[in-house]
C-alpha cells in the first residue's frame, strides 16, 4: 500500500520508470526486513531509516549512475 | 567455434555477453552459451578472478619502488671512474637539448660520492646506499636503460604504460588483467605516493590507470595520510547485517539490469567493486595495520628513524599486501619535480643524499624481510625511475644534473631474478647506453615474463587492433633470469 507507492515513487524519481514485478517484490522484501531490523535494535523512526537505506541503494544502481 | 582458452589473447573470464559479442552469431548462440555455462566453461562476471599465466612464472607479485624524478645513475649504481678523471672538462659534441635546460649546460662533473665494492659480487655502490649495498648479491642491475622522452610526464607514462602519452594501460593493469587477483579481499593493484606533502608524480593517476582495459584493473590509490582508503571503517551506527542487506538488494537489481545490457563489461565490474569494497572493510584494516609488526621488524625497515619512518611504513604495508595476495604495489619515492623528488637539477649531492636517506634502509629492510619470510623468490622488487641524469653539470649555485633519456640504471631483485649480476653498460662517462641497450619495452617484457606472461600474447583488442604493454617490440632480458 503506502510502501508500494514509496517504492514506485523511488523508482520514478531515481530511474524515471516504474519497477517491474520482481523489482517491486525485492524492494518490498528489503524494506520489510530492514525496518524489522531497526525495530529490533530499538532505533526511532525505523520505517524512515529503512526507506533511507532504500533510497541510498537506488542511487547506487548502475542504472542510476550510467547514462544509456 | 571459438575456443575460449586458446583464442590468441587472454580474455577476461568468458561470460555470456562476451561470447555473444565475439561470435557475432546472434540469438542462435544463446542456446550454445547455456550449454557452455552448464559445462562450466563460462566464467562468472568477475574480471578479477585468478587466471592462469601463460607459463609458470617465478613471481606472483611485484613491488615497484618508483624513483620519481629520475635518479642519477653515476651517483647511485653506475660507477664511472672516467667521469672522475674528466671532471670539469667540456663534453665535446654534447647536444645541449638533451636535458630540459639547454642554457644551463656545464662541464662533466664527477660524482660527489665515494663508490665502494659491496657484497660477494663486489659491485661498486655509492656511499648513499649503506643498507642497500648489503643486498647487491640479490640484485640484477641494468645500466643500459634508455627511454624516449626527456621530460617527466611523458617519461613517467613511458615507464609505466610503455607509451610516452596518456591513455594507455600501465604495467600493473596489464599484470592484473593477465593474472587476476590473488586476494578476494584486497585490491589487486595498489599505489602509494609521498606522505610528506611533496605531491604526486607528474601525470598523476594516468600513471596507474587502466587506459582502455576495463577500469577494474586500475591501481587503487592509497591516501598518503590518514586512512589509506576512504570509508574503510564502518561507522558504528551502521550495522553490518543491514549494510549487507542493502548490498544484496543492489546486487539483485544490478544483475537484472546486466541481463538487459548484455555487452557492458563495466557494469559487471562495478557490481564486483561494491563486493570488493565490502570485503575490504573487513580485511583491509588488519592488512594495513603495521602497528602489529614486531619491534625487530620495524627496526629492520628503519621505522624508528625519523627520516625514513614514512617510507618504512609504506614498504611494510607493501609486504603485508603481497603476503595477503595483492599482485602489484607501486610506491613513489618523492613527489613533484625538483627538490621534492629525485629530480636533482640543483644540488645533486643534497638531493640524492636526502632521498637515499629516506629510502635506503626501508627498501633494504623489505628485501631482508621478504627473504626471511621465504617470499623473495616469488616477489619481484623493482627499483627504477622514469629516466637517468646527465654526466654534465647543470649550472647553478649548487650544481645538479639535468634529465637524461639516453641512459638510466635500474635494478631488479627476487621473483626469478638472478642476483649479483649487471647487464648492459653505459659509455665511459655514463652519458648514453652503449652496450646491450635496454629499451623500456625490453624492461616491460622481462617484468611480464617473470610473472609468467608472454608479452606478445598478453593483448587486448581496442580501436581495431591488438594492443599490448610492449607495443610492437620488446625482448626479454634472458641473462638476468635465474
Amino acid at each position: 500500500e503506502r510502501l508500494e507507492k514509496a517504492v514506485d515513487l523511488g523508482y520514478l524519481q531515481a530511474l524515471g520508470r516504474l519497477p517491474d514485478f520482481d523489482e517491486r517484490e525485492a524492494s518490498l522484501a528489503f524494506l520489510a526486513e530492514q525496518e524489522h531490523s531497526y525495530i529490533e535494535d530499538k532505533l526511532s523512526n525505523p520505517r524512515l531509516l529503512a526507506l533511507t537505506d532504500f533510497a541510498q541503494t537506488l542511487l547506487g544502481l548502475n542504472e542510476f549512475t550510467y547514462l544509456r | 567455434m571459438i575456443d575460449p582458452y586458446h583464442s590468441g589473447s587472454i580474455l577476461s573470464p568468458m561470460n555470456r555477453r562476451s561470447m555473444l559479442t565475439r561470435c557475432g552469431m546472434g540469438l542462435g548462440s544463446v542456446g550454445l552459451t547455456s550449454l557452455l555455462a552448464d559445462e562450466g566453461l563460462l566464467g562468472t562476471s568477475n574480471p578479477l578472478s585468478s587466471k592462469m599465466p601463460h607459463f609458470a612464472g617465478k613471481a606472483k607479485s611485484v613491488i615497484w619502488i618508483f624513483v620519481n624524478g629520475g635518479p642519477s645513475q653515476v651517483d647511485t649504481w653506475d660507477y664511472k671512474p672516467a667521469l672522475e678523471k674528466m671532471d670539469g672538462k667540456t663534453m665535446e659534441g654534447f647536444d645541449r637539448f638533451t636535458g630540459f635546460f639547454a642554457n644551463a649546460v656545464g662541464g662533466l662533473m664527477k660524482s660527489p660520492f665515494e663508490f665502494t665494492p659491496r657484497g660477494q659480487c663486489g659491485k661498486p655502490v655509492s656511499e648513499i646506499f649503506p643498507y642497500l649495498g648489503e643486498h647487491v648479491d640479490k640484485m640484477a642491475f641494468i645500466h643500459s636503460g634508455h627511454t624516449e622522452s626527456n621530460n617527466h610526464s611523458p617519461a613517467l607514462f613511458m615507464m609505466n604504460c610503455g607509451v610516452p602519452r596518456m591513455g594507455f594501460p600501465c604495467a600493473g593493469s596489464w599484470a592484473t588483467y593477465g593474472l587476476g587477483s590473488n586476494s578476494r579481499d584486497l585490491p589487486a593493484f595498489v599505489v602509494m605516493s609521498d606522505p610528506l606533502g611533496r605531491g604526486l608524480p607528474k601525470g598523476h593517476a594516468a600513471n596507474w590507470g587502466a587506459g582502455f582495459l576495463p577500469s577494474v584493473y586500475q591501481g587503487t590509490y592509497f591516501r598518503p595520510k590518514g586512512d589509506p582508503i576512504d570509508n574503510l571503517h564502518r561507522p558504528k551506527e551502521h550495522d553490518i547485517t543491514r549494510q549487507r542487506r542493502q548490498l544484496d538488494l543492489l546486487s539483485t537489481l544490478n544483475q537484472r539490469d546486466l541481463i538487459k545490457n548484455p555487452f557492458e563489461e563495466e557494469l559487471a565490474a562495478r557490481i564486483e567493486s561494491f563486493e570488493l569494497a565490502f570485503r575490504m572493510q573487513s580485511s583491509a584494516p588488519e592488512a594495513l595495520d603495521i602497528s602489529s609488526e614486531s619491534e625487530h621488524v620495524k627496526n629492520l625497515y628503519g621505522f624508528n628513524q625519523a627520516k625514513s619512518k614514512h617510507f618504512a611504513s609504506q614498504c611494510m604495508m607493501a609486504r603485508r599486501l603481497v603476503e595477503r595476495g595483492t599482485r602489484f604495489v607501486q610506491i613513489y619515492s618523492g613527489g613533484m619535480a625538483n627538490q621534492r623528488s629525485w629530480d636533482g637539477h640543483s644540488d645533486i649531492k643534497g638531493n640524492h643524499s636526502g632521498f637515499a636517506a629516506e629510502t635506503d634502509q626501508p627498501v633494504a629492510g623489505l628485501l631482508a624481510d621478504l627473504e626471511q619470510r621465504g617470499l623473495l623468490d616469488e616477489t619481484l622488487i623493482i627499483w627504477a625511475g622514469e629516466f637517468g641524469r646527465l654526466p654534465v653539470a647543470q649550472k647553478g649555485s649548487k650544481p645538479g644534473r639535468d634529465h637524461n633519456p639516453h641512459c638510466f640504471t635500474a635494478w631488479l631483485a627476487g621473483g626469478g631474478i638472478k642476483g649479483g649480476v649487471s647487464y648492459g653498460e653505459s659509455d665511459e662517462v655514463g652519458h648514453k647506453a652503449a652496450v646491450d641497450k635496454v629499451h623500456v619495452n625490453d624492461f616491460h617484457a622481462t617484468i611480464l615474463h617473470l610473472l609468467g606472461l608472454d608479452h606478445e600474447q598478453l593483448t587486448y583488442r581496442y580501436g581495431g587492433r591488438d594492443f599490448r604493454l610492449t607495443d610492437v617490440s620488446g625482448k626479454v632480458i634472458a641473462p638476468i633470469l635465474a
